[in-house]
């Protein structure tokens, strides 16, 4: 039996597990959560029946007959009704679109097909989704005819970027399931935003291509609370790294101070959510690599060099033509090719929030490394780490000087690792393990090629060897384009 | 496919009132939008195909009946969920005991995590277990204790969410997620140690 005490918060235990405790709540039930076992005991149970009911299997998907019985019994509902003879006549043309597919195929041997341009008519999760996703729930793309199966594939971007290889693929007729095969089934990341998206290159088998790129972002279900104080954390709640043995002369990294439930707007930390446009964090430098926005007391305690406010462009392979920036006495039009040009020119709120370039796109040296909830870029030509956090905001910071030994990446659950090198000490040093979350790769992607960049009136694009543009804000805020390489 | 058609808020709203002015195949488009997660969430509470697609119907037969009626300002989805929970919950109540279906009759690609994440087979078999352990507590749950638990930690829906689903008020709602957890852990051990 509890104490009495304990008992007046149990229910505090609950709200505070969803995320919806006052503040003057959270702080009185904190304070007795630090003496009172019980109480821990209690609140470590109820994380585990969230984990356990979010780790249930996925649900089948409804029969197929199942529309069609339904418009059968509507029918003999309404039969005394007015109106009757319209629900036949939309039975007869609902039975057609569920048997669209049927119909796509028959269209195929008539030949009208060929002439019709793919498109994709539904998704799971469906597009501008807010709602979280369960983790063994396979991602399905539906479309609208058959399609080029290779190039579908070609034109698939999922990230984190690690997740195109781990997820198994399949098809069933016309739509794409990621995350499952006839053989085995994959349960996504906990906690992580993904996107997922089909670009608009994609051809149908005979050859026409989709025209418009589809993409999805969306975060998967997982425990909400990110407990700083709460001494029960469970695996998929990034905390400190713990020292290892070798690591024991290393700072300890700065804790975690507030829960931050995603349910909880006004929580101090923004939370991560699907779409990755928020609030500006910060202005930031008009050109070029930005400087912090909001300097971190942990950073600066880094002799590293500031980054240079413009880069210098390497003499990388550029995949296509650039020319070294010079100053003209009559600017001449910069164009803006390749990857860059399709976000840009593609999308008028872009070129107005980027404005003109100010330099061609040049190639530097830089390195990646995705996080659950986001995802780190290092230059090596201005020595900058940019940090993107899928709540919409980024910022960068001067590389850290490099500590003996590095820090190695130690994984921490299935398919989650600690972050190590450069990016692990900056996840440390800023206490990035709340908004980004555990690295989804062991170990940083180095982009081999280098990463394009080109930099604008108000911000800059960047291009990651994996196939997204990133388009970073001088209000402080960024966007993901899915892109042909 | 079923479900999850791709229809904007804006295209939805325009079926909405084409819907309440009795066009069918608006609302058709609307079924064919919300038939899969109406269908899971109801599956999840019934624990097997035939109960979840007899209910199913129900819940989309009674949205038919009751559109014309709506106000202008009708959140579909959270209206459909709710008659779903309504569906469910007056079922669940007449009858005396449910029939529940181990899911191992679905596909390979739709099991448990158990059959494919793990090549360890003791760690396979434990967690199958443990999954088996959770769906006979949920299963022997008070309904709403279970409907608040699957809305929230299943589907992600906040206290103000699932006080709507269920008719209650937020206190309501947080007390009676509360008092499900509660429910939860007592019978989940209970469970337990009978097993072991």
């Amino acid at each position: 039996m509890a104490p009495r005490g304990c008992r007046s918060f149990r229910p505090l235990l609950s709200a505070y597990l969803d995320g919806e405790l006052s503040d003057e709540e959270r702080q009185r039930l904190l304070t007795h959560l630090a003496r009172c076992a019980d109480c821990h005991r209690r609140l470590r149970e109820y994380e585990e029946l969230r984990e356990r009911l979010r780790r249930l299997p996925a649900i089948p998907p409804p029969p197929r007959h199942l529309q069609r019985e339904i418009w059968e019994r509507l029918t003999d509902v309404e039969a005394s009704q007015r109106r009757h003879h319209r629900l036949r006549a939309t039975f007869l043309a609902t039975a057609l679109s569920v048997t669209l597919l049927l119909a796509t195929l028959l269209s195929v041997t008539v030949g009208l097909q060929r002439s019709q341009p793919p498109r994709i008519v539904a998704s799971s999760p469906a597009a501008g989704t807010t709602q979280l996703w369960p983790i063994y729930q396979p991602i399905e793309i539906v479309f609208s005819k058959p399609m080029n199966e290779q190039s579908v594939l070609m034109n698939l971007r999922i990230s984190p970027p690690g997740e195109r290889e781990r997820l198994p693929i399949s098809w069933s007729g016309t739509t794409l399931i990621i995350g499952a095969d006839s053989e085995r089934r994959v349960a996504l990341l906990p906690d992580t935003v993904y996107q997922v998206a089909v670009l608009s290159t994609a051809e149908d088998r005979w050859g026409r291509p989709l025209g418009t790129t589809y993409a999805v972002t969306f975060r998967t279900t997982s425990a909400i609370i990110h407990a700083g104080e709460t001494p029960v954390p469970t695996p998929s709640q990034p905390q400190p790294r713990p020292p290892a043995e070798s690591e024991e002369a290393r700072p300890a990294p700065a804790p975690h101070t507030t829960p931050t439930p995603i349910e909880q707007p006004a929580s101090p930390t923004p939370p991560a959510r699907s779409t990755p446009v928020h609030t500006p964090a910060a202005p930031a430098a008009p050109n070029g690599p930005a400087p912090l926005p909001q300097p971190s007391p942990t950073v600066t305690v880094s002799p590293t060099p500031q980054p240079t406010p413009l880069p210098t462009p390497t003499p990388t392979p550029v995949p296509e033509p650039t020319s070294t920036p010079e100053p003209v006495a009559t600017p001449e039009p910069i164009p803006v090719t390749g990857a860059f040009g399709r976000v840009y020119w593609s999308d008028q709120t872009i070129q107005q929030r980027l404005g003109n370039p100010t330099t061609p796109a040049f190639v530097v040296n830089a390195a990646e490394l995705v996080f659950q909830r986001g995802v780190m870029i290092e230059r090596f030509d201005t020595l900058t780490v940019y940090v993107l956090e899928a709540s919409g905001t980024w910022r960068s910071v001067p590389e850290p000087a490099p500590i003996d030994p590095p820090l190695e990446f130690r994984s921490i659950e299935p398919n989650l690792w600690l972050p190590g090198g450069t990016f692990g000490q900056v996840w440390e040093a800023l206490a990035l393990a709340e908004p980004l979350g555990y690295a989804t790769e062991a170990s940083i992607h180095m982009m081999t090629a280098g990463a394009r960049v080109q930099n604008f009136e108000r911000g800059t694009l960047m291009l990651s060897d994996r196939g997204f543009v990133y388009a970073l804000f001088d209000d402080g805020t960024w966007k993901q384009f899915p892109v042909t390489n | 496919m079923s479900g999850s058609v791709a229809l904007s808020a804006a295209d939805e709203l325009r079926c909405v009132a084409r819907a309440k002015a009795g066009d069918d195949e608006a609302f058709a488009l609307l079924y064919q939008k919300y038939e899969r997660t109406i269908y899971q969430f109801i599956y999840r509470m019934v624990g097997n195909a035939e109960d979840a697609s007899d209910l199913t119907q129900e819940c989309f037969i009674r949205a038919y009946k009751a559109l014309p009626q709506t106000s202008e300002d009708l959140n579909l989805g959270a209206w459909l969920r709710r008659i779903a929970a309504n569906v469910c919950l007056d079922t669940l109540r007449r009858r005396s005991r449910l029939r529940w279906l181990r899911l191992d009759h679905l596909a390979p690609w739709q099991g448990g995590p158990s059959r494919s994440t793990t090549h360890d087979p003791e760690r396979a078999l434990l967690q199958t277990e443990t999954q088996d352990v959770v769906e006979r507590v949920l299963q022997r749950l008070q309904p709403r204790y279970r409907a608040a638990l699957i809305l929230r930690e299943y589907e992600g829906y906040s206290s103000d969410e699932i006080a709507d689903f269920l008719g209650i008020s937020r206190s309501a709602a947080k007390s009676l997620l509360f008092r499900a957890r509660e429910e939860f852990r007592r019978l989940y051990h209970e469970m337990e140690a009978s097993t072991s």
